[in-house]
C-alpha cells in the first residue's frame, strides 16, 4: 500500500516535469543547451546540438542563429571550409535585412581568417557598395535606413584593408567616419590610429627597388640587410668590372659572356632580394600590429 | 633526417586548412599573423658525422655567397643543393652525386614543368623521397 | 520502515526530477536520436552519426524485435548498419568490419547486404578476404559470387591477375564480371620499362634511356648537355689545353653518369605511375559501380 503510494506520488511528480518541460518547448530547450556548449567553447558537440535543433526545427524558428552558431564553432575549430557553407546557409535562411549583414559579416571574418583575399574583397566592395553612400545619397534597402550602420560598414573596411596589408587604402576608408555614438565609432577611431603608425613604421617597396636599381645592395642597406647588401654590391661591381676590362681589352666574347651570364645573374637576384626583403619587412611590421589587434584590441574583430 | 621529413610533413599538414572532421575536434588558436616566407637559406650548422664536416661548410659558403644573392634560378623545392644534402643523407654519396647530376640535367630542361606538382610558394615539387626505390 | 520508504521514494524523486527537467527529450529519447542519427548519416557528417549511435547503443539497450516507426528494419540493425557504414566513410575499417560482422550470425533483413560492406570493408582494408562458415552453409543469401568478385578485385589491386576466364564463372553478375574482365586486360596490357634497359640505351646514346621512359625533353637536353662537354673535352685535348679538356671531361662524365643512373631511375618511376594509374582506375570505376552493392535506402 505504501508502496504503491509512493509510485504514484512518482507518477504525478513525473507527469509534472513532462508538461513543464513540454510547455518550454524542446527545441528551445536544446537551442538553450547548444549555446551554453558553445559559451563554454565545447564547439565540436555545440555543433551536433545546433545539427539537432536544426533537424526539429521544423518551422524554421531557430535556423539562422543555428546555421550562424555552427559557422562560428567550425571558425574556431579551423574547420573554414564547413563553416563558409554554413554561413551560406545563414544567408539563405535570414528573415530580414539586418540577418543578412549579419551573415555577411561573418564571412568576411572568416575570409579574413582564411586570409582568402579575393573572396574578402568581392565581399566587401559588395557591402559597400549597398551599405555607403555613393555622391552623399544614401542607399536603401526594402525601405530601410542603413545610414546607422555606415561606421560599422567603414570599420570592417578599415579592418580587413589593414589586416590585409594596405594600410593606405584602410586609411582612407576610416578618414570618412562619422562622429556618431554607435559602438564602432572609438574601435574605428583607434584603427585609424594604428593605421597611421603602420604607415610610419613601414618603408617603401618602391624606394628600396629604386636604390637597387641605381646602385646594387643600396637598397638592402636601406632595408637594414647590411651583409646581403655587401656581397650584392660586391659581386655587381666584380663582374662590371671583368666584363668592362674585357670589353676594353677587345675580348668582346668574354665581355659579353660575363655580362649576361654572370652580372645580369647578381643584378636580377639584388632587385629580386630588394623586392623580398621589402615585403618581409612590412610584414613584420604589421604583425606587430595585427598581434596587439587579436589579444589586446577591445573592438569587433574576426 | 628523417625527423626532419616528418616535421615538414606535419608543419604542411598544419597549414592547409582542415577540410572534414575525422575525430573530435577541439578549440583551433587562430592567427591573425601574415605568414612570412623569405627565400633565404639559414646556415645548416647541424653537423652529426664526418661528412658533414666536409660537405655543409662548403654548402654553407656556397649558400652565404652565391645562392642567396644571386636571384631564385630554381624552379625546384627543394633547391637543388638541398637536394642534394638530402641525397647524401639518405643514401651514400656516390649516388647522391649521380642523383645531382640528373636534377641538374631535369633543372636546365624548361619543357618537363607540366611534369611535377606545384608547391604552395608555385615550386615545382621534386623530393629526394621520389627517388628512392626499396 | 515508513522513514525508509518516504527516504527511498525522494531519492527516486529527485532523479526523476532531475531527468526530466534537466535533461531534454529530444537529446535523449531512443526514437529521437535514431532519427538524428539516420540525418547526420544521410548529410554525410559521418562521425557525428557514428557518436549518436553509439549514444543510442548505450541508452536503449539491444532488444532483437523493437522496430522503429518509419523505418523497415529492426533497430538494433539500422544502428549497426549506420555504424558500420559510417566508420567506413571514416576510413576506421576495425570498427566498421567489426558492426557488420555482428550480422553474419543472425537472420536480419539487412543480412545479405551488411555481409557484402563487410567484405567490401576488408577489401578497402587490404586484410586477406576469408570465407566465413556462414557464406558457404547458407545458399539463400548468394554471397559466394559476390566473394568470389571481390577475391578477384583484390588480386587485381595487389597487380595478379591470371587465368581470370575460369574464376570468373563464378562470379554470375554479368556487370562485375565486365568489370573485372577489363580491369584485367588493362592490367596484363600495361607497358611496363626495364630499368637496365633504359640504363643501356643511355650508356650508347646519352638521353635515350629518357625517351625510352617518356621523358623526351630530359632526354633530349641531357644528350645535348653531354655531347656538348664531350666535344669541349675533345675540342680542348685536340688544341692542347689539357686542363681546360680535363674540366670539359670531367663534367662531361658527370652528367654522362648521373643521365645513365638517372634513365633506370625514371623506369622505375614510370612503372610506378602506371600502377598508381591503374589502382585509381580502379578504383573510380569501383565507385561508380557503387562497389556491385545494392544501396540500403535509409535516406530518403
Amino acid at each position: 500500500m505504501k508502496l504503491i503510494f509512493a509510485n504514484s506520488f512518482l507518477f504525478i511528480f513525473y507527469l509534472f516535469g513532462l508538461t513543464q518541460s513540454l510547455e518550454k518547448s524542446l527545441i528551445d530547450a536544446n537551442f538553450q543547451y547548444a549555446v551554453k556548449l558553445f559559451n563554454e567553447e565545447k564547439y565540436f558537440d555545440a555543433v551536433t546540438e545546433f545539427k539537432r535543433t536544426l533537424f526539429f526545427d521544423t518551422e524554421n524558428k531557430f535556423s539562422f542563429e543555428s546555421n550562424i552558431y555552427i559557422g562560428l564553432s567550425y571558425k574556431h575549430g579551423g574547420f573554414f571550409d564547413l563553416a563558409e557553407k554554413f554561413f551560406n546557409d545563414a544567408f539563405r535562411c535570414a528573415k530580414n535585412s539586418d540577418d543578412i549583414l549579419l551573415a555577411k559579416l561573418e564571412l568576411l571574418k572568416l575570409f579574413l581568417l582564411s586570409r582568402n583575399e579575393p573572396k574578402a574583397q568581392t565581399l566587401l566592395f559588395e557591402l559597400t557598395s549597398r551599405y555607403v553612400p555613393i555622391n552623399k545619397q544614401l542607399h536603401f534597402e526594402s525601405g530601410k535606413d542603413f545610414s546607422y550602420r555606415f561606421n560599422e560598414i567603414i570599420y570592417w573596411n578599415g579592418f580587413s584593408q589593414l589586416y590585409f596589408n594596405h594600410p593606405q587604402i584602410a586609411n582612407s576608408f576610416l578618414r570618412q567616419l562619422r562622429n556618431t555614438t554607435d559602438s564602432y565609432y572609438p574601435f574605428a577611431k583607434e584603427l585609424l590610429s594604428i593605421t597611421d603608425s603602420v604607415i610610419a613604421s613601414q618603408k617603401s617597396e618602391r624606394t628600396a627597388l629604386i636604390l637597387s636599381y641605381i646602385l646594387p645592395g643600396a637598397g638592402q642597406f636601406y632595408l637594414g640587410e647590411y651583409i646581403s647588401g655587401l656581397i650584392s654590391f660586391i659581386w655587381n661591381s666584380l663582374w662590371l668590372y671583368l666584363s668592362i676590362d674585357a670589353f676594353t681589352n677587345k675580348r668582346e666574347f668574354d665581355g659579353i659572356m660575363i655580362l649576361s651570364l654572370l652580372w645580369f645573374r647578381f643584378y636580377s637576384g639584388n632587385i629580386q632580394n630588394t623586392s623580398e626583403f621589402a615585403q618581409n619587412f612590412n610584414s613584420k611590421v604589421l604583425n606587430k600590429w595585427l598581434n596587439y589587434l587579436q589579444n589586446d584590441f577591445k573592438g569587433s574583430k574576426p | 633526417m628523417r625527423v626532419f621529413i616528418i616535421l615538414s610533413l606535419i608543419s604542411f599538414s598544419l597549414i592547409t586548412a582542415q577540410t572534414s572532421e575525422a575525430i573530435r575536434w577541439e578549440k583551433n588558436e587562430l592567427n591573425y599573423e601574415i605568414p612570412v616566407h623569405s627565400s633565404q637559406k639559414e646556415m645548416d650548422l647541424n653537423y652529426k658525422s664526418t661528412k658533414d664536416f666536409v660537405i655543409k661548410p662548403l654548402i654553407n659558403l656556397y649558400w652565404l655567397l652565391i645562392s642567396n644573392v644571386d636571384g631564385d634560378n630554381c624552379p625546384f623545392e627543394p633547391s637543388c643543393s638541398q637536394f642534394f644534402i638530402d641525397a647524401t643523407d639518405q643514401t651514400n654519396f656516390l649516388t647522391a652525386v649521380l642523383l645531382f647530376s640528373d636534377r641538374f640535367q631535369r633543372d636546365s630542361n624548361f619543357l618537363n614543368r607540366l611534369k611535377y606538382k606545384r608547391t604552395k610558394n608555385h615550386k615545382l615539387l621534386d623530393p629526394i623521397q621520389n627517388y628512392l626505390f626499396e | 520502515m515508513n522513514s525508509k520508504i518516504i527516504l527511498k521514494a525522494s531519492f527516486f524523486l529527485f532523479i526523476v526530477w532531475n531527468a526530466v527537467s534537466a535533461q531534454n527529450l529530444l537529446r535523449d529519447e531512443p526514437q529521437n536520436i535514431y532519427e538524428f542519427a539516420k540525418h547526420l548519416y544521410c548529410e554525410g557528417d559521418y562521425l557525428r552519426a557514428s557518436l549518436e549511435s553509439l549514444r543510442l547503443k548505450e541508452i536503449a539497450p539491444p532488444r532483437d524485435s523493437y522496430f522503429v516507426a518509419g523505418s523497415n528494419f529492426p533497430f538494433e540493425d539500422s544502428v549497426n548498419f549506420i555504424l558500420g557504414k559510417s566508420y567506413q566513410n571514416l576510413s576506421d575499417y576495425e570498427n566498421s568490419t567489426n558492426y557488420f560482422s555482428k550480422f553474419l550470425n543472425s537472420n536480419s533483413p539487412l543480412k545479405e547486404v551488411a555481409a557484402k560492406e563487410y567484405i567490401k570493408t576488408k577489401f578497402l582494408q587490404g586484410d586477406e578476404l576469408y570465407l566465413d562458415k556462414n557464406f558457404l552453409t547458407d545458399e539463400g543469401y548468394h554471397l559466394l559470387p559476390f566473394y568470389y568478385a571481390y577475391k578477384l578485385l583484390s588480386e587485381l589491386k595487389s597487380f595478379n591477375c591470371v587465368d581470370p576466364i575460369e574464376k570468373l564463372k563464378k562470379v554470375e553478375d554479368p556487370s562485375a564480371q565486365l568489370f573485372i574482365a577489363e580491369n584485367c586486360a588493362k592490367l596484363n596490357s600495361l607497358e611496363y620499362k626495364s630499368p637496365l634497359t633504359a640504363g643501356i640505351f643511355s650508356a650508347i646514346i646519352p638521353g635515350s634511356g629518357k625517351i625510352y621512359t617518356h621523358n623526351y625533353s630530359d632526354g633530349i637536353i641531357s644528350f645535348i648537355l653531354t655531347t656538348l662537354f664531350g666535344y669541349l673535352a675533345y675540342d680542348n685535348f685536340k688544341a692542347e689545353h689539357n686542363f681546360r679538356g680535363g674540366l670539359f671531361a670531367a663534367v662531361g662524365s658527370f652528367f654522362y653518369a648521373g643521365n645513365i643512373y638517372g634513365s633506370a631511375i625514371s623506369a622505375k618511376i614510370f612503372n610506378k605511375d602506371m600502377k598508381e594509374k591503374f589502382i585509381s582506375g580502379l578504383f573510380d570505376g569501383l565507385r561508380k559501380n557503387n562497389y556491385f552493392i545494392d544501396e540500403v535506402n535509409f535516406c530518403k
